[in-house]
């Protein structure tokens, strides 16, 4: 499997996520959710964003993760490219995020919310795997 | 999970208590043997059992004909909750809050505008602003968002979006009593800033419509309906506001599950009893979605009526452009209900779902006091959508509810699949529907094949009476998001 994929159901689409730690499980969404959204490449690094989360468990801190990158993206209209973590321990993470204010840019796909709907978080042998529902 | 229904008549079907020893209620499915053999997914029947497991449920988890697949509650589910005893649950109203429909009618007949589509098209593509991540023309500073907030479709009045004659044909009069803005957080402020005023993307719409069948003519009358009639449709929701307020209200909800001892299947379904902080907190900031909501759409047909007069260099007197009815398909009522003989208050929770009150209903406008309320059924932009009223059966049968679309056949991925090497608007233009969109991918994604016959669904609605036809109208220009 690759970093990510996707799968669709009726009227949404979702993706499953791996990665060789929790850091990088977290970096892998950020991009497939991104991806999600549009599919061009091109995007600069040049407005960042600092962002700390805690929750109550891994699912809860994923959950938060790509709501709070969702809440930027949407608000502030920045397509994020670079993802740094600088701390993730249970259950909180600290990361600067990087991107690209998107003016004229032509997006493909609008993600309303991130779904807690049968998300979760496993780790099987050296690899973590995630699964989560995108609300389009 | 199918073989498990039971069959009540041809439109009703229970799925047992006995399935599961924690369902609290039954399901009972609104749907054809049709519709449920050819559409109805096994998991969107999963999520009508894991809703029949919410704490203080009454009489049954619902599902309207065009149930599928949601998260949480499936998309067409009804369920009421007792407002006293019971639990309200953000994932049963969805992240689109106060997602809704609203039609209106004009003095224009279909021979008047045959031959000025390409006119409309681009004058209403110019002027609404559509397209993913779009915002709009307006830019609001929190506290006159919070004014919006508090006041809803009014506030859109009150600064001459539209007239008061608007808010009698809107639903709960485009504004809920109670919507707290100190709920909403900063980040859906934040959202919500730059987004009024804006059709957004996916399945959001603005149509131009011609009735093309009248079912009932007393009431078509009564609605100012006749053949060959030129209809407008607009479909859209809260936008980014009502999507960070959900997402916000999940994460509290979450943490309520722990302190309330709830044990759901689901996350999604996250709730709070309503008598409870989070419980109340989440309904305060719901209603001010849907207040948000509500004047997205009355200052969308504001721009649309302005679009079309200046198109056709007519004025609003002289094109009618009469709002008939806005309703809400995705949030939670209060409301009076009798149950087993005994009044009863609910927290109705409709996701992708129509309220349909009958006539005599004290909350509907005296206009339509008389004939029950207008329930508008969009369907996809190649066929039809229609027009309905509330019957006595929907009170009885489904809280005074009715389905809300469509409902999707195919998922994007295979929507995209099937119109590859295909133009899909070009394929509508020979049906005579001019489409214009910011992107060809969600024409392909929204193409019609990719709904169920709306035609279906509203079989299935007025066989089982919980709602009557009243007339069809076919899309000849379509604005996509």
């Amino acid at each position: 499997m690759k970093d990510y994929k996707y799968f669709s159901t009726t009227a949404d689409m979702g993706m499953e996520v791996k990665g060789k730690d929790i850091s990088q499980l977290f970096i892998n969404a950020a991009r497939g959710m991104f991806n999600l959204i549009c599919s061009h490449k091109d995007f600069k690094a040049e407005e960042e964003v600092k962002i700390g989360l805690q929750g109550e468990s891994w699912e809860e801190l994923f959950f938060k993760w790509l709501s709070e990158l969702l809440f930027y993206y949407d608000a502030y209209k920045i397509y994020f490219v670079d993802f740094q973590i600088l701390k993730i321990r249970p259950f909180e993470i600290e990361a600067i995020i990087k991107g690209e204010k998107i003016k004229d840019r032509k997006i493909e796909r609008e993600i309303k919310a991130v779904t807690y709907h049968n998300l979760e978080i496993t780790q099987k042998n050296d690899t973590w795997e995630a699964k989560v529902l995108f609300d389009l | 999970m199918k073989e498990k229904l039971r069959k009540i008549n041809n439109y009703k079907w229970l799925l047992p208590k006995e399935i599961d020893s924690r369902m609290r209620v039954p399901g009972i499915i609104f749907v054809s043997k049709e519709l449920l053999d050819r559409t109805v997914e096994d998991e969107a029947l999963v999520q009508v059992r894991n809703a029949a497991m919410l704490p203080g449920i009454v009489k049954a988890s619902l599902a309207m004909p065009d149930i599928h697949y949601g998260y949480g509650l499936p998309i067409g589910g009804v369920i009421a909750t007792d407002w006293e005893t019971g639990i309200v649950s953000p994932g049963g109203v969805g992240f689109d809050i106060n997602c809704g429909v609203r039609l209106l009618v004009t003095n224009l007949y279909l021979k008047d505008i045959m031959d000025k589509k390409k006119i409309l098209v681009d004058a209403l593509y110019q002027h609404i602003p559509t397209g993913v991540g779009s915002t709009g023309k307006l830019r609001l500073t929190h506290s006159q968002e919070k004014e919006v907030l508090a006041k809803g479709a009014k506030w859109a009045v009150e600064k001459g979006y539209g007239t008061k004659k608007d808010l009698e044909a809107t639903e709960s009069y485009g504004s809920l009593e109670g919507a707290n803005p100190e709920k909403v957080s900063y980040k859906a402020l934040e959202r919500g800033a730059q987004q009024l005023g804006t059709l957004g993307s996916g399945n959001h719409f603005l149509e131009i419509q011609y009735v093309d069948e009248i079912y009932d003519y007393r009431l078509a009358k009564i609605f100012n309906l006749e053949k060959n009639k030129i209809t407008i449709m607009i479909h859209t929701g809260s936008r980014g506001l009502g999507h960070q307020i959900a997402t916000d209200y999940l994460e509290v909800m979450g943490r309520a599950l722990r302190k309330y001892n709830i044990v759901l299947p689901d996350k999604q379904l996250a709730c709070a009893p309503i008598n409870s902080p989070e419980g109340q907190d989440y309904i305060s900031a719901m209603k001010c979605a849907a207040n948000y909501a509500w004047a997205n759409r009355q200052i969308l047909m504001h721009w649309t009526r302005e679009a079309i007069c200046r198109a056709l260099k007519a004025s609003e007197r002289d094109l009618g452009l009469e709002l008939i009815y806005d309703h809400a398909h995705n949030i939670v009522k209060k409301e009076e209900h009798i149950i087993d003989g005994k009044k009863r208050i609910l927290a109705v929770h409709r996701k992708g779902a129509t309220r349909a009150f009958p006539p005599g209903h004290p909350e509907l406008p005296s206009k339509y006091r008389s004939i029950g309320q207008p329930v508008i059924i969009p369907g996809d932009m190649g066929r039809y959508s229609y027009l309905l009223v509330g019957t006595k059966e929907a009170m009885t049968e489904t809280f005074g509810s009715s389905c809300h679309g469509a409902g999707r056949v195919l998922s994007r991925h295979k929507a995209i699949n099937r119109a590859r090497g295909r133009s899909i608007t070009q394929e509508l233009e020979k049906e005579g529907i001019l489409v214009r969109a910011a992107d060809k991918k969600t024409v392909k994604e929204e193409m019609p094949e990719a709904y169920k016959d709306v035609s279906m669904v509203v079989e299935a609605i007025a066989g089982a009476k919980i709602s009557k036809k009243v007339a069809r109208m076919k899309p000849i220009v379509v604005i996509k998001g």
